[in-house]
């Protein structure tokens, strides 16, 4: 149904992802699956404790176990301090130095003959530490007197965020209702399948290659080139293909660690995290609590927000400034807001590192949006959807940040979902007897595509695009895939912009010394961006295999097509030329050399957002979504299980709907860990209680609803690429709120803290009676 | 280095010999589904295993007359196969079997593995307990039986002596016997267990039941029998009016603690909850699943 009448080929088609065969029949080479000729095995050695000075290190008794081969300790890390691309606060050390700021922090690397080897003489490293006292919570940490993480910049505030627009004090004014509520969220883990992992290699001449699965090899490059205190060109970052990331791999600090063990060991260097440490030393979703409040008009309209943030940064910054920002700024967008004011602390805390999660912090912003908004809509009798219809962007605005909504489809995703879904009838249906109750909620979001603020130099794309006598192409791009199907869609775009059959066109992604230095796939712009980047360089090559077959056709290139790999001129296919005739010609022409397109996409209108307002137009194209879930709650037990989902999406344009619905799939299953299972626990000692699957409970097949509807709503954006947005991101952001507000439909509490946990539903189920019933009591 | 050896012993003779020889070294191996992440994770460093899975002898499955012999290395596949007709131990074991979902560990595991484990939050040692189950040992001393609730001292803690092996599990067929066996865990299926309760109920005359055993798990330092619920329940007449007092009861004496997972105080209106619909199941008052 989706490849048929939208008048092209490639675009729209349900193909199977390019690596599918490969990743079922176990041939997928992963980044863990990396071995290098003559390679040593790097272990890690981590903070025991949350917050400690290191006195003394001794590696003798580690250095005699028999078949180690290299240790470094901070003494063998530069001495200057790094942090991850565009982040002006520098505050990390490759090895620890003088001391480790939580449980997990990096001490001391090993690399030995073999993996346990290595790990051994790791617990043969004595270190001698000094306790510090923790400081664990960001409030505490924000109190005069409480530890400091870094005592250098004096405070645990690491970022302070504040930005107004409009008047609040006239919204309040104006107002009939005001709303008010705190929402939190913990460390949420990535859970990718594959762990962080490495292999280094150092040539005689000093040049680092670092074969790697990371969402950006030019991030990737940049960023160690500070930590490991050597040129950018020394190093070479060849990408590996991903088994997941969600957010986890932009920089990992386990990379350039490894780098400094070949070096120091003289041969090459593989290292994997061992599960357990992923979860001590990831980089998790940064904790936030959210104090949010509206205040509207009796009918409906939103005069104004406040929103109040504080973020657990964990011991060291990473992503989490953007995070915030994300958080207090990019729902605004969302609906027609006239004045705003956002204030966010992010603070440092002796716990892990918070860094990037697909969402990025929108999802956190928008758990507690989405939420109050149904607040809103009982505190005036409105329906919810009718409530975000009203107020929600229109193509054509310009929001209260500046940001161009050039196609916005959320009022068809919010009429779509609810229809599917049987919004009306489920929403307001009486409910039955019994303990079993269940209700629908809806929640809606919008997104970006590519995220001009996230890195300071630009944001766009290039690619190259090779064709080979045989007329096989080849595009290099410097993004990644993480198994969502970029390259499945660069290449369905390439075969469109080129005229050729599919299966004609290879990518291959990020090497940083052959491919384009791409900014690497985050804050959804692979598709969009990167895809852009595609297109153009396609585009480019076709115009060179036109002139070429202009001659042979006579004719002008102008009026020539190419369809199916067949060029002719329009309206002529009977007597066209195979595609292959041309690029052979080119390769005697060239002698041997091959057509080489090369394209940049640098999207219209983006602009880089002004350092104190926050105003400006961060994205080319900004997807948005509705979601509805149904969800059944026990009310003696607290439990609550998504029976059916309804995920209405507008993804600008659909490349590939197999890839498209099995993102949006996969995006519920994570809210659905968001919502009702995930967190990281850490215990009063700093310690983090959960750190494997077993007891980090992520769903499976069994926690899913039995029925999950996907819509793809199309609105062609003119910035994207055949009109494509992303989809990845915004997939997961409505689902957690969207469960809430169905658990409030259902047995009517409104729960705040994520994960809504059985025992969380059934003490706020008796705090409600206990509420309903005082009223009869005696005054 | 972390390496061990491994025996793969042909008798039992054998094996409890190479168990006493090595002492706290040595660790009886049987599906290895426990054993294997303990070893992995370094929470165990043995020297040696022993694998049990070779000694004749422990792997028969009898279903004859009043009980189920069950060699203690036979896997739980076999077990829910031998026991698929039957009502009393579907409703219980079989129940508990249904949540271990996934085929390759009931292909891997052992019925002697779950019980020499003792976990706290098993699914299986809760209908196993009420149903009455019995446990032979053999050891350098020779065989001895035990009853599985005096087999199970506290968390990951049993009787088992040095050198000691479970070699057999006895489960008592129950004659009129009715079942039920409740859980609620964070995730649907898997994932950790905060309560289970398993009965086995005996009608008697007048509308009450002869005989009573409740066992609550996953809340305690072990799975126990709650005597105050059983004494509740031989005494009303008919049974089903003491389900309320029995399934409060229940929640005040399974001693329930606070964990990562939840608080005792949730346990213990959970335990409230499943015991009141299981013994609602069991005695046919319908009940709301
Ligand atoms: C993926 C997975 C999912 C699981 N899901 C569930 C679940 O849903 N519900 C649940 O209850 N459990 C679950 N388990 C736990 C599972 O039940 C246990 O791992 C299993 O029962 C252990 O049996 P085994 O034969 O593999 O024992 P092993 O791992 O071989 O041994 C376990 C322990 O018992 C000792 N031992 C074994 N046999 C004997 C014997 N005959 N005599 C003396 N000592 C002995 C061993 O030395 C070892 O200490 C799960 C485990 C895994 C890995």
């Amino acid at each position: 149904m989706e490849t048929k009448g939208n008048g092209f080929s490639a675009i729209g088609k349900g193909l199977p992802m390019v690596d599918a065969r490969d990743k079922v029949t176990g041939l997928h080479d992963f980044g863990m699956d990396v071995a290098l000729p003559g390679m040593l095995w790097g272990r890690v050695l981590r903070s025991p404790h949350p917050h400690a000075r290191i006195t003394h290190i001794d590696t003798s008794r580690a250095a005699r176990l028999p078949g180690v081969v290299a240790i470094v300790t901070g003494d063998d890390a530069p001495r200057r301090k790094f942090s991850v691309c565009g982040q002006r606060l520098e505050d990390e050390h490759l090895l620890a130095i003088e001391k480790a700021r939580y449980v997990g922090d990096e001490v001391a690397a090993v690399a030995a003959f073999d993996e346990d080897t290595a790990e051994e003489a790791c617990t043969l490293i004595d270190v001698e530490y000094e306790l510090l006292p923790a400081v664990l919570d960001p409030f505490e940490a924000m109190q005069p007197g409480a530890p400091l993480v870094h005592e250098h910049l004096g405070t645990n505030v690491a970022t302070h965020t504040e930005f107004v627009r409009g008047d609040l004090g006239e919204a309040l004014r104006q107002a009939d209702a005001v709303v008010k509520e705190r929402f939190s969220l913990p460390y949420f883990h990535q859970a990718y399948l594959e762990m962080n992992s490495c292999a280094a290699e150092w040539d005689s001449e000093g040049r680092l290659t670092l074969y790697a699965s990371t969402q950006s090899p030019a991030l990737s490059r940049g960023s160690y080139a500070r930590a490991l205190d050597i040129p950018p060109e020394r190093i070479r970052v060849v990408q590996c293909h991903m088994g997941g990331a969600f957010g986890a791999k932009l920089e990992y600090k386990l990379h350039p660690i490894c780098a400094l063990l070949a070096r120091k060991a003289g041969r090459p260097v593989k290292m994997v995290n061992p599960r357990h440490e992923e979860f001590f030393a990831g980089l998790p979703r940064v904790p936030m609590t959210i104090d949010l409040m509206f205040a509207a008009k009796k009918d409906g309209t939103i005069l104004g927000k406040e929103i109040r943030i504080v973020a657990d940064n964990g011991a060291y910054i990473n992503y989490a400034h953007a995070a915030m920002l994300s958080a207090l700024l990019r729902h605004d967008n969302l609906y027609r807001y006239q004045h705003t004011r956002a204030v966010g602390d992010l603070v440092y805390t002796n716990k892990v590192t918070s860094g990037c999660f697909r969402g990025f912090g929108n999802l956190q912003g928008h758990w507690a949006v989405e939420s109050l908004m149904d607040i809103l809509a009982e505190e005036l009798g409105m329906d919810p959807a009718e409530l975000r219809k009203i107020n929600g962007v229109r193509t054509g605005d310009t929001t209260i940040h500046g940001w161009k909504i050039l196609s916005c489809g959320l009022q068809e995703c919010i009429d779509q979902v609810t229809k599917a879904a049987g919004w009306e009838q489920k929403r307001y249906a009486p409910k039955p007897r019994g303990p079993r109750k269940r209700g629908v909620g809806l929640a809606c979001c919008l997104h970006v595509s590519g995220n001009r603020s996230f890195v300071p130099m630009f944001d766009g794309a290039s690619a190259i695009c090779l064709i080979n006598a045989e007329g096989q192409v080849r595009i290099l791009t410097g993004e990644t895939d993480m198994g969502a199907g970029t390259r499945t869609a660069m290449s369905q775009m390439a075969a469109e912009a080129l005229g050729v059959p599919v299966e004609w066109v290879q990518i291959s992604t990020g090497d940083t010394d052959v491919t384009p230095h791409g900014l690497g796939t985050y804050a959804d712009r692979g598709t969009t961006l990167g895809g852009g980047g595609v297109m153009m360089a396609a585009l480019d090559a076709k115009r060179q295999v036109l002139e070429l077959a202009a001659e042979e056709l006579e004719a002008r290139a102008e009026d020539l097509v190419i369809d199916d790999g067949v060029i002719s001129v329009r309206g002529n296919r009977d007597r066209g030329i195979p595609f292959r005739q041309v690029t052979q010609k080119a390769f005697i022409r060239k002698a041997g050399g091959m057509i080489v397109g090369t394209g940049t996409y640098i999207p219209n209108g983006v602009s880089d957002i002004d350092p104190k307002t926050k105003y400006g137009n961060i994205s080319c194209a900004y997807p948005f979504a509705a979601q509805v879930a149904e969800v059944e709650v026990d009310e003696e037990t607290g439990e609550v299980w998504l029976v059916n989902h309804f995920a209405a999406h507008d993804l600008g344009r659909t490349i590939n709907p197999l890839a498209a619905r099995g993102q949006i799939i996969g995006a519920v299953a994570q809210g659905v860990g968001h919502a009702l299972l995930e967190q990281m626990v850490y215990d009063d000692k700093g310690m983090l209680r959960n750190p494997s699957f077993k007891r980090y409970l992520i769903p499976r097949a069994w926690d899913m609803p039995r029925a999950l509807t996907t819509i793809l709503v199309e609105t062609n954006d003119p910035n994207g690429p055949f009109g494509a947005k992303g989809l990845a991101e915004p997939a997961l952001i409505p689902t957690p709120p969207a469960i809430a507000n169905a658990i409030y439909n259902a047995v009517g509490v409104r729960l705040t803290h994520l994960p809504l946990t059985p025992e969380k539903v059934l003490r706020a189920l008796k705090e409600k009676r206990e509420r309903t019933a005082r009223p009869e009591a005696p005054r | 280095m972390y390496g061990f050896d491994y025996h793969a012993p042909q008798s039992l003779s054998e094996a409890t010999a190479l168990l006493a020889q090595h002492g706290a070294a040595a660790k009886p191996l049987a599906g290895g589904t426990d054993l294997i992440l303990h070893l992995k994770e370094r929470r165990l460093k043995p020297r040696h295993l022993v694998d049990l899975k070779r000694i004749p002898g422990l792997d028969h499955l009898t279903a004859e007359g009043s009980e189920l012999r069950v060699g203690a290395v036979v896997p739980l596949r076999a077990l829910e196969r031998a026991i698929a007709g039957d009502e009393l131990l579907q409703a219980t074991v079989g129940a508990g079997l249904r949540q271990m979902k996934s085929p390759t560990l009931r292909n891997r595991a052992t019925l002697g593995g779950v019980l020499a484990n003792a976990d706290v939050t098993a699914d299986l040692l809760p209908p196993l307990l009420a149903l009455g189950t019995t446990v032979a040992l053999h050891g350098p001393g020779g065989d001895r039986v035990l009853p599985l609730d005096e087999f199970l001292l506290g968390a990951s803690r049993t009787a088992l002596g040095a050198g000691e092996i479970l070699r057999e599990v006895t489960i008592p067929r129950v004659a009129g016997g009715r079942g039920f066996f409740q859980r609620l865990g964070l995730k649907r299926v898997g994932g950790p267990p905060l309560v289970i309760v398993a009965g086995v109920l005996v009608p008697g005359p007048e509308g009450g039941v002869a005989r009573a055993s409740l066992v609550a798990g996953a809340v305690g330092p072990r799975p126990a029998r709650l005597p105050q619920v059983e004494q509740i329940l031989l005494a009303a007449r008919p049974a089903v009016s003491g389900i309320e007092q029995a399934a409060a009861a229940g929640a005040g004496e399974a001693g329930a603690v606070s964990d990562l997972w939840a608080t005792k105080e949730y346990r213990q209106e959970i335990l409230e909850v499943l015991l009141r619909r299981g013994l609602q199941a069991a005695l046919g008052t319908g009940g709301d699943r």
